[in-house]
């Protein structure tokens, strides 16, 4: 199997829907229809052009990290972030208070700075001001909020101002009833002409346009498209400015415009999701805007009064701590006095940049000395470990890895968690397919569950179980949203749901095991198998078998027990779930793939297709399947029918093993997950994975730092701090450099996503984070909004990358470390555009060696390599 | 001053572990402000909500108390011999207390955790015991001045609570909000309150029949009187108009809702059932009361069921539920009403806890059934469950010996219907399920049954008799004709539309909030272009430089 190249540039469907309609025009007008339709193309053109500043979006049953900035990459992640923060207002880069803390501390060190600056054209005297800088950051950044404290007050809000922020409400207001599926569209009109039709009803619309504007508005063209480019005419907006304008419009509603994006660009063709495109929430935001251009947006004084508290709040934006270090750096001890304070006036974000280099190189120096030990002594491996075990490249399991090769004679390999199998899953009972594969990518299989008992009556009973829930689930929604019932409903519901809450408060352990056991009564769990859908030949089910194992590196010396182990978290109460389970499989649990992988290979006419292809798999090698729970850090093998009864007890024996490893890694997270540090059991990760409470599950990918393809012999032993993603790699296997390839660009851009999701989530807390989840009100389904109204929240929330005010996330760039020869690097890279783009764009850092004989080499833009020496 | 306080001394020797239990209910989670402001940090949190436990502990026991040996109170009495401060335990009083204590002390347990990063929690916990405390006063209380005073400190708590997170986006507008709001209805109270004290002085609310007797006496300012309380009512309990400041709290974070709608709301309901001799024989105030109320009940329900943001529902479903409860309040229906705060309550409570729990997985979209019940045996198989509950329910006895309980079947019933209804529409029919639908229904009605028979008589005998001025429980039935006449009038596709709009719309936080929640994320940027732009107030230090 192939991956595509990766790429966001997919055929468009926000379009085809609107363009269809052109083209059955008389004779007579053909110019002026062939004109309309040329100015119409221009004008999708440059709608596209304007989205690329925004984001996608999932919704979030399946979070999917991504760079929010990745339609911008063909500029570099400098440009970026200032065009970005132009638009968006983003902030690109921690605060100078969070480089001062890191350089009080040593994380960042002064040769490291000096490292960097002699790397780049910067002069010794903008170096010296960048200590400096650092000593007077504090005032210098008060200085700045009083001026905007004092410029805010000064200017009084525009009409336009005023008018953007009614606009808003009324956008957002219609996006939220749409998508929760308020507004009547049972012919799938899509979310402009569903709004067209009532908005003409709509109280505020008269209030604010009045009635003549009212009827304005419910009478814009039926086509979006045609209203996009006949209220850019009427707001007088020249076609050069076009781009940015819609910009700017989209940027307003940064989480309807990135859920727009998704639908429009990355939802799959049969999502039932409500079309919500691109298209039309730009004809709904101007025709508001065309309308109301000339009305008087007046809001009463005290509404007034609230705006302006507001903004004078922003200056104090981080006096609630959060990125914010002012009050603890506050002391002298953070002042040396050894270097000269010098006031040159240097751009921000030059010194930013070089901050952020230099702190991102502090790690990598010291990834690489901790990388530097005797090699692996490989007589001491035992010829044939006793099981090997696959992992997601995931950073956590770098965790389990390491436990798990400390307490016996296994061997880990680290492979992208969905194993090559781009499979939709249909889980027995479902009627939903569930695309358990990176987004990146499209599907190719279908894998159903087959119930590998014939009893019959056990399957009804379970699927009717299933069924029972869900009809349950949808009579008390009915209940509660119907006039007659809802009252009764409330009062009888509360004697039993008030018991229960005080249960899962006071005891989640204990509630869990009771609702366990309850569902297990009522869905009684059934041995199934994956099945793979019929239209799969053998042929290309060993095609997908090879791809795995070669792309792994695991062809030869088949341990007898080969586990290949996905990953999911079990949360309670926990919108972010999704965020917290494997990205390689779509943001959903990976058992289904480790399931369908271990199914595929255990196949007798797979394994003997396999020997043509010279990967000989003895006949006393079973693969099992397993997943890794990664809030608790248990881990499960599943499917123990399928397993022969040679075989049996050494799965027993593994699953100890596995106990052990999964124990002592939960103990070691107990040490930095927030308010663990009791005696309490509901604060250790069994109790919190079944805490309705915990906003902090577990710590998810914060942390990640560096992407590493190289044979485990590199990173085995060393306590990498579950920071790393853990490729396996081997380049001498990999002549054509075919796996190569595919690993830059697959695993490596999906690893570069997650690291940048949380990048951008930790350094921006006010735009790109999703804010406190505390506060969080998840809307239609789709998302969050922060507090009773307004736009969804992008990103990731604040408590996935921050332990009380101190980020717990190192805001850092993905730092790839792959051992393979220079040469076939480049060639690779000189074959993909997006990784020039991300290697020539400083999106990642790319240190590479040879062979392990070799010393590091460092990558700059362009293709300049350069041995890596330490900071001193 | 000539009043000489002393210790009331009615029967102190009798009771004395009830008394100090009840003191302790009250006085503990004092304490616990003083704790949490006192300790910043984990450690302080965990004792505030150890002591929020202590002080439920001790509410029980003083249930117990009353149960073993019927009504006490202590009291500090002025020279006349009537009470001055104090509190009084009877059956009805006591199970509010417990309420109160039990919900705040639930709301801190989850809060520890749920809060565990929160650098200002300790504003949080502190604004929390105060709310319990003022409200287990209210609750308590034996006088109508401590009343009153506790009612008013219990809103100003509870706004800190909302407010304590200001750098929340809508939370200072909406804390704003709410105390606005809050002053308006506690000046009214307060207002009342004097116009008592000049014509009765303080009276006492020991025993309902004397309160009865002080009410008569105030026979020219009465209907002004009740009319003031009722207007309290209908705020703390967010009706119509001055129910503006309830739908943006839920920007506070969710402990804070909870709170508030498990242990704040539901004030108004107390409010009236306590000084029911001071509010319910004015026929003006009762109907003006009950229209507000029904109306409400009416209209935000409608409103919650096209509410798409989970709490923004939340918060309008609790508008509804406490229209109808104040309804109740209003036709004399007390134990009903009681019953129904109780109840949501607690239902509310788990409903905002969990919250986050409402984004549906992948995968999760069962296969429909391949045997469905036809239409007439679904009719039949509601009909009969809903038969069967009620009958189930009535069985136990003392459901149906009170003031409108006959009308609360009539919910009941609907509610079993469209459960029922609903359920069998998409359930498949298999004899298992049937069997099991069925015994589950009927257990359900009957336990629901038994808790409120039980609550039901437990509560009877401390509730104050009914005044002249309440209406007829049948007038609750209003709600289900407005029901039924919204779902005739959504079939009529024009006025639908027009419904929908104007639904959406007022569901919808106006502008200010809005803007408020920018929270200086007022976008656009660049050079202004001709014709058209945005203002920018770019104030991000170094990111455009």
């Amino acid at each position: 199997m192939k991956y595509p190249a990766a790429t966001s540039s997919t055929t468009s469907p926000t379009t085809s829907n609107h363009t269809a309609r052109v083209g059955h025009m008389d004779n007579k007008h053909r110019a002026d229809s062939e004109r309309r339709h040329n100015d119409m193309s221009r004008l999708l053109a440059q709608v596209e052009e304007a989205v690329r500043v925004i984001a996608p979006l999932w919704p979030l049953s399946t979070f999917i990290a991504v760079n929010p900035l990745w339609d911008l990459r063909s500029m570099s992640f400098y440009d970026a972030i200032d065009y970005a923060a132009q638009i968006l207002e983003i902030r690109g880069y921690p605060t100078e208070s969070f480089f001062a803390e890191a350089y009080t501390s040593g994380r960042v060190t002064k040769n490291d700075i000096q490292a960097v600056i002699s790397d780049t054209d910067i002069s010794y005297e903008i170096a010296n001001t960048i200590d400096c800088r650092m000593y007077n950051h504090q005032n210098e950044e008060s200085s700045e909020v009083a001026a905007t404290g004092n410029k805010t007050l000064q200017n009084s809000y525009s009409n336009d101002t005023l008018l953007a922020c009614a606009v808003d409400r009324e956008l957002t207001k219609w996006c939220a009833a749409y998508a929760g599926g308020m507004l009547p569209d049972p012919v799938k009109n899509g979310f402009y002409r569903t709004w067209r039709n009532i908005v003409g009803s709509d109280p505020t619309a008269r209030r604010i346009a009045g009635k003549e504007g009212r009827k304005q508005l419910a009478t814009m063209p039926e086509n979006p498209i045609d209203t996009i480019s006949k209220c850019l005419d009427r707001l007088s907006i020249a076609e050069n400015d076009r781009v940015r304008e819609l910009e700017r419009r989209l940027a307003r509603t940064l989480g309807w415009s990135g859920y727009a994006k998704w639908r429009s660009y990355w939802a799959d063709n049969s999502t039932s999701r409500p079309a919500l495109t691109i298209v039309d929430l730009l004809a709904v935001r101007l025709s508001y805007e065309t309308v109301l251009r000339h009305k008087d947006i007046s809001l009463p004084s005290a509404h007034l009064g609230t705006l302006f508290t507001h903004l004078r709040r922003k200056g104090h934006l981080d006096t609630r701590g959060r990125l914010d270090t002012r009050d603890r750096l506050d002391t002298e001890r953070s002042r040396p006095h050894s270097i000269p304070a010098t006031t040159l006036d240097t751009p921000a974000t030059t010194l930013k940049r070089v901050w952020l280099t230099a702190y991102e190189n502090h790690y990598r120096d010291w990834l690489l000395k901790a990388l530097e030990k005797p090699l692996h002594p490989t007589s001491t491996r035992p010829e044939r470990p006793a099981a090997q075990a696959i992992f997601c490249i995931d950073t956590r399991s770098e965790g389990i890895r390491r436990h798990l090769e400390a307490v016996g004679q296994y061997e880990t390999i680290g492979f992208a968690g969905f194993f090559s199998l781009p499979m939709q899953y249909l889980p027995l009972g479902s009627a939903e397919y569930v695309d358990q594969y990176p987004v990146l990518l499209t599907s190719a299989i279908q894998v159903t569950d087959e119930p590998a008992t014939k009893a019959e009556t056990l399957v009804n009973r379970h699927i009717t179980g299933i069924q029972e829930l869900a009809a349950a689930s949808y009579a008390l929604n009915s209940a509660r949203k119907g006039m007659l019932s809802t009252f009764m409903l409330a009062e009888a519901g509360g004697f039993f749901a008030g018991p229960l809450a005080a249960a899962k408060t006071l005891a989640p352990g204990y509630y869990h095991k009771l609702r366990d056991w309850t569902h297990r009564m009522i869905v009684p769990y059934i041995e199934t198998h994956s099945k793979y859908d019929n239209s799969i030949s053998v042929v290309e089910q060993v095609s997908f078998a090879s791809n795995l194992l070669t792309t792994m590196g695991l062809t030869r010396n088949f341990a007898p027990l080969v586990l290949l182990c996905g990953h999911g978290s079990t949360t309670e109460n926990n919108p972010y779930a999704s965020s917290l389970d494997c990205g390689a499989c779509g943001g959903n649990r990976g058992a289904a793939n480790a399931r369908a992988g271990a199914t595929l290979l255990n196949q007798p006419d797979v394994r003997s297709l396999l020997k043509e292809q010279k990967i000989i798999i003895p006949d006393d090698t079973i693969f099992i399947a397993g997943e890794h729970d990664t809030a608790t850090d248990k881990i499960t093998i599943l499917d123990l029918h399928l397993i022969p009864a040679s075989h049996i007890d050494m799965v027993t024996a593994l699953q100890a093993d596995l106990d052990r490893a999964g124990t002592e890694l939960a103990t070691e997270r107990t040490s930095n997950l927030p308010g663990a540090n009791t005696k309490s059991k509901v604060a250790l990760p069994v109790g919190r994975s079944a805490d309705w409470a915990q906003v902090q599950p577990e710590w998810g990918l914060a942390g990640n730092a560096a992407f590493i393809v190289a044979p485990r012999e590199l990173t085995a032993g060393v306590d990498l701090g579950r920071r790393c993603f853990l490729h396996s790699y081997d380049s001498d296997t990999d002549d054509s450099g075919t796996v190569l390839e595919t690993i830059l660009t697959a695993p490596m851009v999906v690893a570069h996503w997650i690291n940048a999701q949380y990048y951008f989530s930790t350094v921006d807390l006010e735009v790109l984070s999703a804010g406190d989840k505390t506060a969080h009100n998840i809307v239609a389904g789709v998302g969050v909004l922060q507090g009773a109204a307004g736009d969804l929240q992008v990103g990731l929330p604040v408590q996935s990358v921050f332990d009380g005010n101190r980020p717990f996330h190192e805001p850092m760039r993905l730092l790839a470390i792959i051992q393979a020869p220079q040469a076939k690097l480049e060639s690779i890279i000189a074959r993909h555009s997006v990784l020039r783009e991300l290697f020539d764009g400083y999106w990642i850092h790319l240190v590479a060696r040879d062979n392990p004989y070799d010393r590091w080499k460092i990558r700059h833009p362009g293709g300049v390599w350069q041995h890596w020496e330490p900071a001193e | 001053m000539n009043i000489i306080y002393y210790l009331g001394t009615v029967g102190m020797h009798s009771m004395l572990i009830g008394r100090i239990c009840l003191i302790g209910a009250v006085v503990v989670p004092l304490v616990a402000v003083a704790v949490s402001l006192v300790d910043d940090g984990l450690s302080g949190r965990r004792k505030a909500t150890r002591l929020g436990w202590v002080s439920a502990a001790a509410a029980i026991i003083a249930t117990i108390m009353v149960a073993l040996n019927g009504p006490y109170s202590v009291t500090l009495n002025g020279g006349n011999g009537s009470p001055v401060f104090g509190l009084l335990a009877n059956q009805l009083t006591v199970t509010l207390l417990v309420l109160v204590c039990v919900v705040g002390a639930l709301v801190q347990s989850f809060a520890v955790r749920y809060l565990q990063v929160d650098q200002v929690a300790k504003r949080f916990f502190a604004a929390t015991n105060a709310v319990v405390a003022s409200m287990a006063i209210v609750c308590t209380s034996a006088t109508a001045l401590v009343l009153v005073t506790a009612w008013v400190t219990a809103g100003l708590a509870f706004v800190v609570a909302i407010g304590y997170r200001s750098d929340l986006p809508g939370v200072r507008a909406s804390a704003r909000l709410t105390l606005k709001m809050f002053a308006l209805g506690d000046t009214a109270l307060v207002v009342a309150m004097i116009l008592i004290w000049m014509q009765a002085g303080n009276v006492s609310l020991l025993q309902p029949a004397l309160t009865v007797s002080v009410a008569s006496r105030l026979s020219k300012l009465s209907t002004i009187i009740a009319l003031l309380i009722v207007i309290a009512a209908l705020t703390r309990s967010a009706q119509a108009v001055l129910g503006r400041w309830m739908p943006g709290t839920v920007s506070a974070p969710t402990p804070v809702s909870a709170l508030l709608h498990a242990g704040v709301v539901n004030g108004g309901g107390i409010l009236l059932i306590r000084f029911s001799a001071l509010s319910s024989n004015s026929v003006l105030a009762m109907s003006a009361a009950f229209a507000v109320a029904i109306l409400t009940a009416i209209v935000a329900t409608t409103i919650m069921s096209k509410k798409t943001d989970i709490k923004g529902s939340l918060a309008f479903s609790t508008m509804g539920q406490m229209g109808f409860m104040l309804a109740e309040c209003t036709v004399g229906a007390y134990i009903a009403a009681l019953l129904h705060l109780i109840g949501h309550a607690m239902y509310k409570a788990t409903m905002f806890f969990g919250s986050g729990s409402q984004i549906p997985r992948a995968g999760q979209v069962p296969v429909p059934p391949v045997k469905r019940v036809s239409t007439p045996i679904r009719l039949a198989a509601t009909a009969m469950t809903v038969a069967g509950s009620l009958a189930v329910m009535v069985i136990v006895p003392e459901v149906l010996t009170h003031h409108g309980e006959l009308i609360i079947m009539a919910f009941v019933a609907a509610t079993v219907a469209a459960i029922c209804w609903s359920w069998w529409g998409i359930c498949p029919a298999t004899p298992r399920t049937i069997i099991f639908w069925t015994i589950g229904m009927l257990v359900a009605g009957g336990l629901y049954g038994l808790v409120a028979g039980l609550l039901g008589s437990w509560m009877t005998p401390a509730l104050p008799s009914v005044g002249s001025g309440v209406l007829s429980p049948w007038w609750l039935l209003s709600v289900a004709v407005a029901g039924i006449a919204i779902a005739g009038i959504n079939q009529v596709p024009a006025v639908r539309n027009r419904l929908q709009a104007l639904l959406i719309d007022i569901g919808t936080p106006s502008t200010s909030i809005m803007i408020g929640r920018e929270q200086g994320r007022i976008r656009g940027g660049g050079d202004s272009l001709p014709g058209y732009s945005y203002e920018t107030p770019n104030t991000w230090s170094g990111s455009a430089a």
